[in-house]
């Protein structure tokens, strides 16, 4: 019975696969029909489970999938009010999508590769709701992550559509990270929490606060900062509005855009107790609300407009969490989620809608009044340049991320570089070999680790396999810096890692000469998913490990690391969209020139 | 077999562009720009308007390597349309020997052709030229850096209604108010608000563009070159620009602007640009300039020989559709006995529109007493309309008619207005910070429940669904009036006794109905079409009444019909209208296939119980018009029965989720003036535009000559735009119209960043087979080319070979073809 709980994951995930195994092959009505019925399906779960809560039955199910040692990586589920709160809402939306789409994608030619993805999504939202630890919601969040990147870039025709999808994958990728790092490092307290029994945890153990939750809720809410455009993310949430109309509704109308405020539901207990966070979420909430309610202002495309007010009123529901109002929250949430993926479903009827009122004078739009009236000349016309600036988000988010990047990535072109970079490789190898020791300078290569994997990043180079090269090569020699300074027992500790990485890098090679498109993009789909760590990939369990060892030891490895982590995912996610892409004009360079 | 040739933006009189100020280099590059104005008049034109005095052979490859789109359809697919036994061998033989009468080099030329691969668009003149040279040397790529800016700012000015806080516009028009926005500002405006810009802006739009131009491009003969570039890197809002810029009154809220300006701030920002990241801008040095191959800077055409290949390949698919038609105007009319001329019981007008074509056959078959008319769906009622609601009027005639007279709905009670809900969904208000938070937590679950509801029976109705200008319940018409002086704005209301007669009349004489073959119940059908959720919801509507509902045209024609003083006044001009004699109108929803009958006359109990037949008559004839719609949906059972058909093409109307709730235009070929007799028992797919012409009442083409001025721009007009779209559906057409965003309520655009997006969506074009539009009329040779050269903007599309034009003798039946400059015999190729 507990085991009920696995299928709104496994349903979706299954006709996702199906779908996606049936490729080209497969009629518009074979495939969306197994798509009507994994949403059917998983509505009938989502209908029993409820029963079954309400009846009283307490489901809670944990499965081990990954040892080593004494470390166990678990599957743990748990069904509560909240959990099924979010299933019906998932249930609901993803029928709704599926009916839609199946009518409006009509004739569309990667209408399977639509379904295949919509069905990824619902699976990880579904653990998302479900999950029962850090590792599980991980999971599902990495999913949506994923999912949400590949409709974006949708139509590839365009160069467009990429290139946002890109951008959107990179700050996903950025705050991605607090999520995997609060799991490691949850994971490495050897702490074992389960949300269902946190508050109970934190009351018996008095020294939770102390022992890192501090550094895990700044983390959490980094994370959910992210998901949920709040400040100063927010400028992503429109330009995410290039796919078919129904999944910008389903993603940035109403389940991706709220699945931040669910992660803070989730770990309130873990934030709220310390006590200047709730200032900072309220604080995030009531500058992202003020921000995108005035930038909403003066949006006049539609769905630009509907992004920034439903990002202000996520920002809304920041605050009240932040004031300890949970359960408005998510009263909040499901009422926005519900209003605005209406809104965008029925977008394209505004021109008529707004035509006609106009026609007949009841819209007022020639008197150009608005409450922004009364402020002084000069100050309004500030405030109107800002709000069409979005706030300089952007900007200011290039500022402190990207630009440093692309800065260090430039100096990383330089012949400089290669010599450098080949001497402090070639003298730690001569040293260790001829001295049995660590090399005194273990830092030196994680600089050389992370100067490659910025290179990766920010160049054009000759062709994709070196990108990919350069990427696991810095993968590689992060970890080796980071285990244990390069000892050859860390070397033993970190194999299944450094497999994983040579194998996927090796299958890199034929999978690019595979000759059918559509095979050939799988192929290299899931070579740079294994390789940019999605979880429950070898790399990923790899990155679980190099964690173990550095926590605690040397906070500049670790620092190297997680930075080489985030670069590396947007190289190799860059890499894949090259991939894909029949406009061959469009460089490496025109993608990231969009997240500059 | 490669040709060159200068592009015709650099014929006389631009020989000397030394010599020529800003302005008229802007006018001049206006020209080349897409003539798509604010997306609620889409009207169809030709998309290649501007080259229109070209031969269309000519125009397709110069316009292919100005926008950088295709010229044809790509080889291999003539090719596959050859496998398949689309266009057969007879065909293609049959064009090769019309290109070259040699049968050597002929059969080489075939040879060539079935083998020849297909080669990708050409780059555009916005991509290859004097400002692409900042990305390919500097690696600065400008559209990148300056276009989001520019757009927003630019639907931030057009906004017609999304936007809550619009711009803090100046009467003075765009540059005025970015310049005033950029000065007042204390926040910086992106580059627009560097101290050189500043500068610049100071110097007025012309002034800038000149001091930028120096700067950069230097030798003024390249600055047209240039200015073309920028202007063709973003075609959508240029085009915008220029059509407000040309017809202000397009737009509800008024936005004075120019191209000129626009062009100006874009250069502005563009040289900010250059200047930080580049420091000193360099001008662009002669090497560049020298790459061009023409001295005037811009890039000549060249033809080569897959342009040829595909033009052959082209004129052989026209040539099998010829055949066919051919053919069956033939076998119909070897088959057919003389038609006995009867009275008939009841006569139908209808629009010549091809959605039409299968209705009248299917009311038709129902009874041999009622005889369906064409005719050019504004019932040559040329008007403005106002709804009783609307604050403004709106044009109900073709595009090229400028009317003079008004047309007023009136309700007899303010009770009757129709109440419009107000739909939280759609209304910025729902997007502000607090009504946003009231909004979602209240109307949600409502949103949630009519979403819930609308997926499993699609029944929206408005807001959703368009319903501009379209006639109310129990409305009346102010169409009478007694003098010419009474004015309302700029037009006369109604329409005086003798303007009145002079319609009627003009539309018995265009259609060739005697008086005395007038039937005693006479229905005039104008057509509309409701869908919702659709942006395009005006190119759905009547061609011939500027995208709006022909049904106030319809009702107004009826009620001055069945007025006793027009007929007292006709009957002295020799046409008599027996008192019996009853008109009724009705409008046809094409995508429904439902009809509403407006009756503004007294019944007598005999013409009641006619109404009625008809009626019924009517009834049966949807269901079969429906069903014959259906097969074309690829979604539904060509096997379901009438009844259901029309079902089903209710329920796609008022579904939320359904892309295509018709095809429209779709697969649109021919269109035939002629006697009802002539194309009576044939059934055209839907894809012919009839027009009824009765050519023995019309020696000298005079009639035919009013009848072509009208149809062969609006029918022209829309084959021409479907032509193109589907050609090449990313360039000449909007793409998919999955993704697409509502822009300022004045077009659509891919996501938030895009340029505006002109000509029609895949949706609406992806089963159209591109053929230009063959118009053959039922005449003697030489009086259809007669009529033809009476007004020389007409014949330019014939002349050009925009469209083809045949004439079908009447006398003996014989073919001819318009072909160099006259009238010669044409034997169509003899299919196997």
């Amino acid at each position: 019975m507990d085991l009920l709980l696995l299928l709104p994951f496994l349903i979706p995930a299954a006709g996702s696969l199906f779908v996606r195994t049936l490729g080209q092959s497969a009629t518009e009505k074979t495939v969306s029909k197994i798509s009507l019925l994994s949403a059917s399906l998983h509505g009938i779960t989502t209908a029993t489970l409820f029963s079954a809560l309400v009846f009283g039955s307490r489901l809670s199910a944990r499965i081990p999938i990954f040892a080593w040692g004494d470390d166990i990586f678990r599957i743990s589920l748990n069904l509560d009010y909240a959990g099924i709160l979010l299933l019906v809402l998932i249930s609901f939306f993803f029928g709704i999508v599926v009916r839609f789409s199946r009518t409006y994608l009509h004739r569309e030619k990667r209408i399977a590769h639509y379904f295949s993805v919509l069905q990824v999504f619902a699976s990880g939202m579904s653990l998302v709701a479900l999950a029962d630890n850090l590792e599980t919601f991980f999971i599902g969040w990495e999913m949506v992550g994923i999912a949400s990147f590949l409709l974006i870039a949708f139509y590839r025709d365009r160069a467009n559509p990429i290139r946002q999808a890109v951008k959107v994958f990179s700050i996903y990728r950025l705050c991605d990270v607090g999520l995997l790092i609060s799991v490691l490092i949850e994971h490495n307290l050897g702490s074992d929490f389960k949300f269902s029994t946190l508050r109970t945890l934190i009351d018996s153990q008095q020294n939770f606060v102390v022992t890192g939750s501090h550094v895990i809720a700044l983390l959490l809410i980094l994370a959910s900062v992210g998901k949920s455009a709040q400040f100063p993310f927010t400028f992503w949430l429109p330009r995410a509005m290039e796919g078919p109309t129904p999944s910008s509704a389903i993603f940035y109308g109403a389940l991706s855009v709220h699945a931040g405020v669910f992660l803070l539901f989730r770990t309130s207990v873990i934030w709220s107790q310390i006590p200047a966070l709730p200032w900072i979420v309220g604080a995030i909430g009531i500058v992202t609300a003020v921000l995108a309610t005035g930038i909403a202002r003066v949006q006049s495309t539609i769905k630009g407009q509907i992004a920034y007010a439903s990002a202000t009123q996520v920002g809304l529901m920041f605050v009240e969490l932040a004031l300890g109002w949970d359960y408005l929250a998510l009263f909040h949430m499901t009422a926005n989620a519900l209003f605005r993926c209406y809104q965008l479903l029925v977008s394209p009827s505004a021109a008529a809608y707004l035509l006609e009122l106009q026609a007949k004078g009841k819209f007022s739009t020639v008197s150009g009044f608005s409450s922004e009236s009364w402020l002084p000349d000069r100050l309004r016309k500030s405030l109107f340049v800002f709000s069409i600036r979005e706030g300089f988000l952007e900007e200011l988010v290039s500022a402190i991320f990207f630009r440093p990047l692309i800065l260090c990535g430039g100096w990383t072109r330089k012949p400089l570089f290669l010599w450098f970079s080949s001497l402090g490789l070639l003298g730690t190898l001569c040293w260790t070999m001829l001295f049995r020791v660590s090399p005194p300078f273990p830092w030196l290569i994680s600089l050389i680790g992370l100067g490659i994997s910025l290179r990766a990043f920010s160049a054009p180079v000759p062709n994709l396999t070196m990108s990919v090269l350069m990427a696991s090569g810095s993968n590689f020699l992060l970890a080796l810096a980071a285990v244990d300074h390069l000892s050859f027992q860390g070397l033993h500790e970190l194999m299944p890692f450094l497999i994983g990485v040579l194998l996927l890098t090796l299958a890199f090679i034929p999978a690019t000469r595979i000759a059918t498109a559509d095979r050939r993009e799988t192929a290299i789909f899931f070579i740079i998913l294994g390789l940019i760590g999605f979880p429950i990939t070898p790399v990923f369990f790899g990155e679980d490990l190099v964690m173990d060892f550095v926590f605690h030891k040397d906070s500049f490895a670790l620092a190297a690391f997680v930075m080489g982590f985030i670069i590396n995912g947007i190289a190799l996610i860059t890499v894949y969209a090259n991939c894909v892409m029949p406009n061959k004009e469009m460089s490496h360079e025109g993608i990231l020139e969009r997240i500059r | 077999m490669i040709q060159t040739g200068a592009h015709p933006l650099f014929q006389s009189p631009f020989q000397e562009p030394k010599e020529i100020e800003v302005e008229h280099l802007v006018e001049a590059l206006s020209h080349w720009l897409p003539a798509q104005g604010p997306i609620k008049n889409f009207v169809h034109h030709n998309t290649l308007h501007a080259y229109q005095n070209l031969p269309f052979s000519e125009a397709v490859k110069v316009a292919s390597q100005t926008y950088g789109a295709r010229a044809y359809l790509p080889i291999d697919r003539y090719q596959t349309l050859y496998r398949t036994g689309r266009i057969k061998t007879s065909d293609l033989d049959w064009t090769l020997s019309r290109f070259e009468p040699s049968p050597e080099k002929r059969s080489i030329l075939k040879a060539k052709m079935l083998t020849s691969e297909s080669s990708p668009s050409p780059p555009s003149l916005a991509e290859n030229g004097l400002r692409s040279h900042w990305l390919k040397k500097y690696g600065i790529d400008l559209n990148l850096r300056v276009h989001p800016l520019l757009f927003r700012l630019l639907s931030q000015y057009f906004d017609q209604g999304i936007a809550v806080w619009r711009i803090p516009h100046s009467s003075e028009g765009f540059f005025a108010t970015i310049y005033d926005l950029v000065a007042e500002s204390a926040v910086p405006l992106g580059v627009l608000s560097q101290p050189t810009a500043l500068n610049l802006f100071e110097l007025g739009p012309v002034r800038s563009i000149e001091a930028v131009l120096n700067e950069i491009v230097g030798d003024r003969t390249y600055w047209l070159r240039y200015l073309c570039e920028l202007a063709l890197s973003h075609p959508g809002w240029s085009g915008v620009v220029r059509q407000v810029e040309l017809s202000p009154a397009d737009l509800v809220v008024k936005r004075p602007i120019r191209l000129l300006e626009l062009l100006a701030v874009e250069l502005i920002a563009e040289y900010c640009v250059l200047e930080s990241e580049l420091g000193k801008v360099p001008l662009i040095t002669e090497p560049v300039k020298s790459e061009l191959t023409s001295p005037t800077g811009f890039q000549a055409w060249t033809s080569t020989e897959d342009l040829l290949f595909q033009q052959i390949w082209h004129e052989a698919f026209e040539a099998g559709y010829l055949s066919d038609l051919f053919l069956e105007l033939r076998k119909a009319s070897d088959q057919r006995p003389q038609p006995a001329r009867d009275t008939p019981r009841f006569q139908v007008l209808f629009c010549i529109d091809d959605r039409e074509c299968s209705l009248r056959r299917h009311l038709e078959s129902m009874d041999p007493g009622i005889e369906t008319v064409g005719v050019a769906g504004y019932f040559a009622v040329d008007c403005v309309f106002q709804g009783a609601e609307d604050t403004t009027p709106s044009k109900h005639c073709p595009v090229h008619i400028h009317p003079k007279h008004l047309i007023k709905e009136t309700l007899p009670e303010k009770s009757l207005l129709r109440l419009k809900k107000k739909e939280p969904a759609l209304h910025p208000d729902s997007n502000t910070m607090i009504r946003g938070w009231l909004i979602s937590q209240s109307y949600g679950f409502t949103a949630a429940m009519k979403l819930f509801i609308s997926m499993f029976k699609p029944s929206l109705k408005p807001p959703f669904a368009s319903s501009l200008s379209k006639l109310q319940e129990g409305s009346n018409l102010v169409v009478f009036n007694q003098t010419d002086q009474n004015k309302d704005g700029d037009y006369q209301l109604g329409y005086t006794t003798e303007e009145m007669a002079d319609r009627v009349q003009a539309l018995f004489k265009s259609s060739g109905i005697r008086s005395e073959n007038l039937s005693a119940f006479v229905v005039l059908v104008g057509h509309g079409a409701s869908s919702v959720n659709n942006p395009y919801f005006s190119a759905y509507e009547c061609g011939a009444c500027s995208g709006k509902s022909g049904s106030a045209n319809a009702r107004a024609f009826a009620m001055m019909a069945n007025d006793q003083s027009v007929r007292d006044l006709l009957k002295l001009r020799g046409y008599v209208i027996p008192n019996t004699t009853v008109f009724i109108s009705a409008l046809h929803d094409t995508t429904r296939d439902e009809l509403r009958y407006f009756v503004d006359v007294e019944l007598t109990p005999e013409s009641k119980s006619r109404f009625e037949e008809l009626k019924n008559y009517f009834g049966q004839a949807l269901e079969l018009n429906a069903h014959e719609r259906i097969r074309k949906f690829e979604s539904l059972d060509p096997k379901m029965s009438p009844e259901k058909a029309l079902n089903a093409v209710r329920l796609r109307s008022v579904a939320l989720f359904e892309p295509r709730p018709e095809l429209n235009h779709a697969t649109n070929s021919v269109c035939i003036v002629a006697r009802r007799a002539m194309t009576k028992m044939l059934n055209f797919n839907r894809r012919a535009f009839l027009h009824s012409y009765d050519p023995t009442a019309d020696p000298t083409g005079e009639i035919l000559g009013s009848i072509l001025n009208a149809v062969i721009p609006v029918c022209g007009g829309i084959n021409l735009e479907y032509f193109f779209s589907a050609i090449d559906p990313s360039v000449y057409g909007s793409g998919s119209k999955l993704s697409h965003n509502i822009v300022g309520l004045v077009g659509v655009a891919n996501g938030v960043e895009g340029d505006l997006l002109t000509g029609l969506p895949t949706q609406m074009t992806e089963l159209h087979e591109p053929l230009r539009l063959s118009f053959v009329v039922e005449q003697e040779p030489e009086v259809a080319l007669q009529a033809l050269t009476l007004n020389i903007h007409t014949f330019e599309w014939v002349k050009n070979q925009w469209v083809r034009y045949f004439a079908i003798s009447p006398s003996t039946g014989e073919i001819f073809e318009f072909r160099d400059q006259q009238m010669i015999q044409f034997q169509p190729p003899k299919g196997q």
